[in-house]
């Protein structure tokens, strides 16, 4: 007995103060618990708070009493240690999900000082909107930065006025009735034109000039040509490149037509204009070497 | 009529006296229109006198069936003489034809170069076929022949 109380002894600051943080937790859990008690919405956070205040209270006293126990040599038999075991155990599985509720314990406990201090009261309401972050602790001061770095320039904010996604439907919604609108009144006219049956040739719009030239293989240059050709009423030169395509394109051209034998005929008479046809003699037979050239020839 | 005429880009040219437009024939399995054609047509279209109208750059396309010009209808007759380029009324006689070689123009340019002053003046005179004054002599005798419709 005497070595366990001597040991008792010297622990026993220690374990006094330990007890007194202990006792001061309590007393927040208890406020806390009460808080959880009162509030009108019951989440996990409350039912886990109160788990663990029960069992950490709880074992807490079981504690005290085997250390007693044992101290006073009482038979550790009596004593049942299993609730300890199974206290320690839920103990631990308490604070293991305590990190995912870490966030919302903390809001409340923030809010708890919040209150205490401002009133020394609790109140049953909560307000969320208090516990909202504050986006406004993100900015600078610019203040301190103008101290920090006098020689800064003042570069002034772009503003630029910028139009709703509603107004710019809106806008093209209106052009495109405008363009209705005119195109309706153009097709009137026209058709009021085309009624009075007048000798002059039709005119040609650019629908027309582009429906003529769909499919065709234009260069940028020579549409460019065209145009300018057409602006100022007079005619370029051809270029050799030009004419050189244009030969290009007929020699294409001229390969794809296969009603047109014309061109086989000259190639033959082109090809075959050399040639000296070798008549065989009317009822003749020609002997051993003439055979033999003619052989060779018609090869 | 052996083709079809469209027109394109008609504008009225107060300034110049005339209508200028560029023209579009459409000629399928057929030759290129003559200028004489194409300048009856496109009178009795506009109701224009045919020398009044003068027609220029036909060209037909790659292929055929298609050729693209320009077309200009004056007024009066008063008014093509005094606008249209001399090259253009030689082509349609009322201005006669230069006289003289080509060869015999690049010899006076040779000429020319080496000499400065009054000389050069006389020898460029001596040489110029298409004077102002008789050029101006040559439209007057047209048009005392010109007989209006």
């Amino acid at each position: 007995m005497s070595g366990g109380l001597t040991y008792f002894n010297e622990d026993f600051p220690v374990y006094s103060d330990l007890v007194s943080t202990i006792n001061d937790q309590l007393q927040s859990i208890d406020n806390l618990h009460v808080i959880t008690c009162t509030t009108e919405n019951k989440n996990n956070i409350s039912q886990y708070l109160r788990a663990k205040n029960a069992t950490m209270t709880k074992y807490l006293i079981h504690l005290n009493m085997y250390l007693l126990h044992k101290l006073n040599y009482g038979n550790l038999d009596e004593f049942p240690i299993d609730q300890l075991i199974e206290d320690k155990i839920l103990l631990q599985k308490i604070i293991q999900a305590q990190k995912k509720l870490q966030y919302s314990i903390d809001k409340l406990s923030k809010y708890q000082d919040t209150q205490t201090n401002e009133d020394d009261q609790v109140v049953d309401q909560v307000e969320k909107l208090s516990l909202k972050p504050r986006i406004e602790n993100l900015h600078k001061d610019e203040t301190i930065d103008k101290a920090s770095n006098p020689n800064q320039k003042y570069v002034p904010p772009k503003l630029a006025a910028t139009l709703s996604k509603n107004d710019l439907n809106k806008q093209k919604q209106e052009r495109r009735e405008e363009l209705r609108k005119t195109q309706k009144k153009a097709n009137l006219i026209r058709s009021i034109l085309d009624d009075q049956e007048t000798d002059k040739p039709k005119e040609m719009t650019e629908r027309d000039l582009q429906q003529l030239y769909y499919g065709r293989a234009e260069d940028e240059k020579q549409i460019e040509k065209r145009k300018y050709e057409e602006d100022h009423m007079t005619r370029l030169p051809t270029t050799r490149d030009e004419k050189r395509r244009e030969r290009i394109a007929e020699r294409k051209a001229n390969v794809t037509r296969l009603d047109d034998f014309q061109e086989f005929e000259t190639i033959n008479k082109v090809l075959n204009k050399g040639t000296k046809k070798i008549k065989k003699p009317l009822g003749s037979k020609l002997k051993g070497s003439m055979k033999k050239i003619l052989k060779r020839k018609r090869r | 009529m052996t083709f079809i005429v469209k027109t394109r880009k008609v504008l009225l040219n107060k300034l110049l006296n005339r209508r200028q437009l560029s023209v579009e024939l459409l000629h399928p399995n057929k030759a290129t229109p003559s200028q004489e054609s194409v300048v009856k047509e496109l009178a009795s279209k506009y109701k224009a006198d045919e020398r009044n109208v003068v027609v220029y750059g036909l060209r037909t396309s790659f292929g055929g069936n298609r050729t693209t010009g320009f077309a200009l209808i004056y007024d009066t007759q008063q008014y093509l003489l005094k606008f249209e380029p001399k090259f253009r009324l030689r082509r349609r006689g009322i201005i006669p034809k230069r006289d003289g070689s080509r060869k015999g123009w690049k010899e006076v340019k040779s000429k020319l170069k080496k000499t400065r002053g009054s000389e050069k003046t006389k020898i460029y005179m001596s040489r110029k076929t298409d004077k102002r004054e008789v050029i101006r002599a040559q439209k007057e005798t047209y048009l005392k022949g010109f007989v209006g419709k």
